[in-house]
């Protein structure tokens, strides 16, 4: 297994795993302005919150990416059964 | 009096509406994170069909919640208790909902036109309300507020040393008081000061006039910093 693949391997489910802690935050986020319509919380969920929110979503595009790329490769060294 | 920036029934509309976009935050996020929740704790394999289960859990149902929480968090901006959880504002906070005060902002808080949005309806030309651009003026208000010293200021002090950045808009006045009616032409004052009050030179909350808006003196008071 080349370098590369071995990459695409481990970042691909690591990425998705980012990308889940960073939008559960930003939900956590969110979710807290709602509920304590305060000014820092408003704004943090208006700012940070949708800073955050749209790297996780990046994280998942990116892993998708990755994941397109390195499949068939991966798969080729898949012994069948 | 006419006013077409709000009403009661506009008020009541908005309380409901308030709720429904908290619900679907709330909903919305929740099921984002269900979903991410279940994805960490199971970590199955990425197939087509977990992949599309997270394309909802970090894609549609956060967009969802990010959308309804902008104009939640917008929304309650508007009202009263907004602008009074800062302290600096208690004094005007307290005054407004005071139902014996006799201040202009009392007398117009207990109007149900203007609500438990008394400040917005009042101050939306300055304030962190109305469009994109005053909010984005008003973010000045929050980092004076955390990070320019008003977090730590008496509130004794603050009643002194913090103003209205520009003056008060009398179109803001105007928008329910309207002056081509007799009525108002009828008064010698503001036919004399007509050109004075149409360029804010003279405001119509002025000592004298109909002011002061709040009950704190402001003659005595040094203007060291603005809001």
């Amino acid at each position: 297994m080349s370098l590369r693949e071995r990459l695409l391997r481990h970042s691909v489910p690591g990425l998705l795993r980012l990308a889940c802690f960073l939008a559960l935050l930003a939900l956590a986020l969110i979710g807290y302005s709602v509920l304590d319509p305060t000014p820092l919380p408003v704004i943090l969920a208006m700012s940070v919150g949708h800073v955050i929110g749209g790297t996780a979503f990046a994280c998942y595009l990116l892993s998708v990416v990755l994941d397109a790329i390195g499949s068939p490769r991966l798969h080729e060294k898949v012994p069948k059964v | 009096m006419t006013c077409g920036r709000s009403s009661n029934a506009f008020s009541v509309s908005a309380v409901e509406q308030a709720t429904w976009l908290r619900f679907a935050v709330l909903s919305a996020s929740a099921a984002a994170a269900a979903i991410l929740v279940w994805y960490l704790v199971q970590r199955p394999p990425l197939d087509l069909r977990v992949k599309l289960w997270l394309l909802l859990g970090l894609g549609v149902f956060p967009a969802l919640a990010a959308a309804t929480s902008t104009v939640a968090g917008m929304e309650a901006t508007t009202h009263r208790e907004f602008c009074g959880s800062c302290h600096v504002m208690d004094s005007h906070f307290q005054n407004a909902v005071d139902p014996a005060a006799q201040s202009l902002a009392a007398r117009h808080s207990r109007n149900p036109f203007f609500g438990d949005r008394s400040c917005y309806v009042c101050h939306a030309d300055y304030g962190m309300y109305g469009y994109a651009l005053t909010k984005a003026g008003g973010l000045r208000h929050v980092y004076e507020y955390y990070l320019g010293g008003y977090r730590q200021m008496p509130l004794e002090k603050a009643l002194k040393v913090i103003h209205l950045r520009k003056p008060y808009d009398n179109l803001n006045c105007r928008q329910c008081h309207t002056t081509t009616v007799d009525d108002w032409q009828s008064v010698p004052d503001h036919s004399a000061f007509k050109a004075e009050l149409d360029s804010n030179r003279v405001s119509c909350v002025s000592a004298g006039c109909h002011g002061y808006a709040h009950p704190f003196t402001k003659a005595q008071s040094t203007p060291e910093t603005s809001r």
